[in-house]
C-alpha cells in the first residue's frame, strides 16, 4: 500500500502540510497538517510498503512501545483509507 | 530521533477549517520571515475599461513601463517561490484569463503544491476553461461583480454586454469545486445597488464581499478615481447598510455567519515586526509580484521594489524588508485626533493617494474621520466635525 499520486507533503513554517496537487483537488478539498511523527508515516508511505514494514521502521526510528505503535499506525492508516488517500 | 510518547495526529482540513489554519501558519511564517503568501499579477490588461480601476494599463501604456513575463519566466518562479516556502498563491490582473497563455501557466501551477485562488471578472469564461478548472480546480475563485444590469456595466466598465457575459461566466464557475465568492467595488454609478447586487450573487454563492474604498491608480494606470469613487459618508453608509443586513439575517437564523469581508487592518498587529510601519503581513510572510516581474510588500504599492528575476527571488525577498525600514507615517498621522488602528493610513495607500509617504490624503482623512465618528473613537476631547 502507498499515498497516492498527486499529494505532497512540504514542510512549511513548521508545520508539515500535505497538498493535493492537479486533479487530486477534486478527490480532497482543502490541506492536511501532520504533527508528531505522522510525518515520517507518510514520508514511509509515499513508496509502497506494508503494516510490518511500516511498523519496523517506526520501531527503528522511534524509542516507542511496539503495541501501541502498531495501534496507532493502524489507527492512522484507517484514517487514511477512510479519506481514500490510499492505493492498496 | 526519540520521543517520550508516540504523537500520530494527523489533521485534515476542509476549506472551512483552512482560515485558521493559515492564520497560525501566517504568524510563524512572518516570525521567521519566509514567503508564505503570494500573489502573481499575470498581467496589466484587462478586456474591461473599469473607470475607477487602480492597475489597468493600456498596451501603450505597458511597453513604455516593462515587459510582461513570458509563461516560463512565471513558472520558473513558481519553482522559486516553492523552494521558498509559498504555499498560498494568488493569481490576478488586470484579469488574468485575458493572458491567451493562461491555460499554459495555469495548469503547470496547479501541478505544483500551492492553495491556488484565483481573481477574474469572469466575462472572458468559456466552456475550454471552466473545463480546465473542473479538472483542476483552484482553493477558490473570486469573481468581481460591477452592476447589476447592462447600464451600469456600460456605465463602470464601458461594456454593456459585460453584464451577460459575467452572468454566463458565474454560472460556468458555479460548477466548479472551488469555493466561489463574489465582490462588489462600489462607485457611484453602482452605489444604489446593493440588494440588487447581493441578490444576484447569491444565485451562485453566499459568499459576497463588497469593497467601499477606492483608492488612486498606481504604476502607470491612469483611471480618474476621484470623479467617481464615493465620498466618505457613502462609504460608510453602504459598508452599515451591508452589515446590517447580514445582522438582520442572523438574527432571523437566516444566516449562520458573518459575510465575508476584506481582512480587517491590524489582524496581525503585534508581532513587531520590521518593517514596522506596515502593520500587516506585507514584505513579513508576504509578497506581490507584478506583471513586469517586480517584488513588492503587496499590490498597492509602487515601489521601492526587488528585482527576483535580476537579483534572484531568495536575494529579492530577503531585500524587501529592508527598503521599508525606514519608513515612517507622515507626522501628521502621528499627532492624529482618530485612534489610527481603524485608519487606513497605511504607507501603500498614502503612496497610492498622494504619490509619496510624506503627504496626508484628503481621502483618507475623510474615512478615517467618517469612520471615528460613527464608531465613537476619536480620541478624548474631539469633538471635530467632518464634512466633506
Amino acid at each position: 500500500m502507498k499515498i497516492k499520486d498527486g499529494y505532497i507533503l512540504r514542510d512549511i513554517a513548521d508545520s508539515f502540510v500535505v497538498v493535493p496537487v492537479g486533479e487530486r483537488v477534486i478527490d480532497f478539498k482543502g490541506v492536511m497538517t501532520l504533527t508528531g511523527i505522522a510525518p515520517f508515516i507518510w514520508t514511509q508511505m509515499e513508496k509502497d510498503t506494508s503494516r510490518e514494514d511500516l511498523l519496523a521502521k517506526v520501531l527503528e526510528e522511534y524509542e516507542v512501545d511496539g503495541a501501541q505503535a502498531g495501534q496507532d499506525i493502524d489507527s492512522l492508516l484507517a484514517k487514511m483509507a477512510e479519506l481514500g488517500l490510499l492505493d492498496t | 530521533m526519540s520521543i517520550q510518547e508516540p504523537q500520530w495526529d494527523a489533521q485534515f482540513q476542509d476549506a472551512a477549517d483552512w482560515e485558521a489554519l493559515e492564520t497560525t501558519m501566517a504568524a510563524r511564517a512572518a516570525l521567521k520571515h519566509q514567503p508564505l503568501g503570494a500573489t502573481f499579477e499575470l498581467t496589466p490588461f484587462c478586456n474591461l475599461r473599469c473607470k475607477m480601476c487602480y492597475v489597468r494599463l493600456e498596451k501603450e501604456q505597458a511597453v513604455k513601463i516593462g515587459r510582461m513575463l513570458t509563461a516560463d519566466e512565471w513558472i520558473s518562479l513558481a519553482d522559486d517561490t516553492l523552494k521558498a516556502g509559498t504555499l498560498n498563491l494568488l493569481l490576478t490582473g488586470g484579469e488574468p484569463l485575458s493572458r491567451p497563455d493562461f491555460a499554459e501557466i495555469y495548469t503547470a501551477l496547479s501541478d505544483r503544491p500551492f492553495v491556488l485562488s484565483l481573481n477574474t471578472n469572469a466575462a472572458l469564461m468559456d466552456a475550454e476553461t471552466q473545463a480546465l478548472f473542473c479538472k483542476r480546480p483552484p482553493s477558490s475563485i473570486a469573481v468581481t461583480l460591477y452592476g447589476a444590469c447592462p447600464e451600469t456595466y456600460g456605465k463602470i466598465c464601458g461594456d454593456p454586454g459585460a453584464f451577460e457575459r459575467t452572468l454566463r461566466g458565474l454560472e460556468m464557475l458555479a460548477e466548479v469545486p472551488t469555493s466561489l465568492e463574489v465582490r462588489t467595488t462600489f462607485i457611484q454609478d453602482n452605489m444604489h445597488e446593493l440588494d440588487a447586487l447581493r441578490e444576484i450573487a447569491a444565485r451562485y454563492t453566499k459568499r459576497f464581499a463588497i469593497n467601499v474604498n477606492v483608492f488612486k491608480p498606481i504604476r502607470g494606470a491612469t483611471a480618474d478615481v476621484e470623479s467617481c469613487r464615493l465620498t466618505a459618508r457613502q462609504a460608510m453608509d453602504l459598508d452599515t447598510a451591508h452589515r446590517q443586513y447580514y445582522k438582520a439575517r442572523q438574527k432571523s437564523g437566516l444566516s449562520p455567519k458573518e459575510p465575508a469581508t476584506t481582512p480587517k487592518k491590524g489582524k496581525y498587529t503585534g508581532f513587531d515586526l520590521p518593517p514596522k510601519v506596515l502593520t500587516c503581513m506585507a514584505a513579513k510572510g508576504m509578497y506581490w509580484l507584478s506583471w513586469d516581474g517586480r517584488m513588492l510588500p503587496c499590490g498597492t504599492f509602487s515601489h521601492p521594489y526587488t528585482q527576483p528575476l535580476k537579483e534572484g527571488f531568495d536575494a529579492a525577498w530577503q531585500r524587501l524588508p529592508t527598503l521599508y525600514e525606514d519608513l515612517r507615517l507622515p507626522e501628521k498621522c502621528e499627532h492624529c485626533e482618530i485612534d489610527l488602528l481603524g485608519c487606513p493610513n497605511c504607507p501603500a495607500n498614502i503612496q497610492a493617494e498622494s504619490g509619496n509617504f510624506t503627504d496626508v490624503p484628503p481621502y483618507i482623512c475623510a474615512l478615517a474621520k467618517e469612520r471615528a465618528q460613527r464608531l465613537g473613537n476619536l480620541k478624548t476631547g474631539s469633538t471635530r466635525h467632518h464634512t466633506e
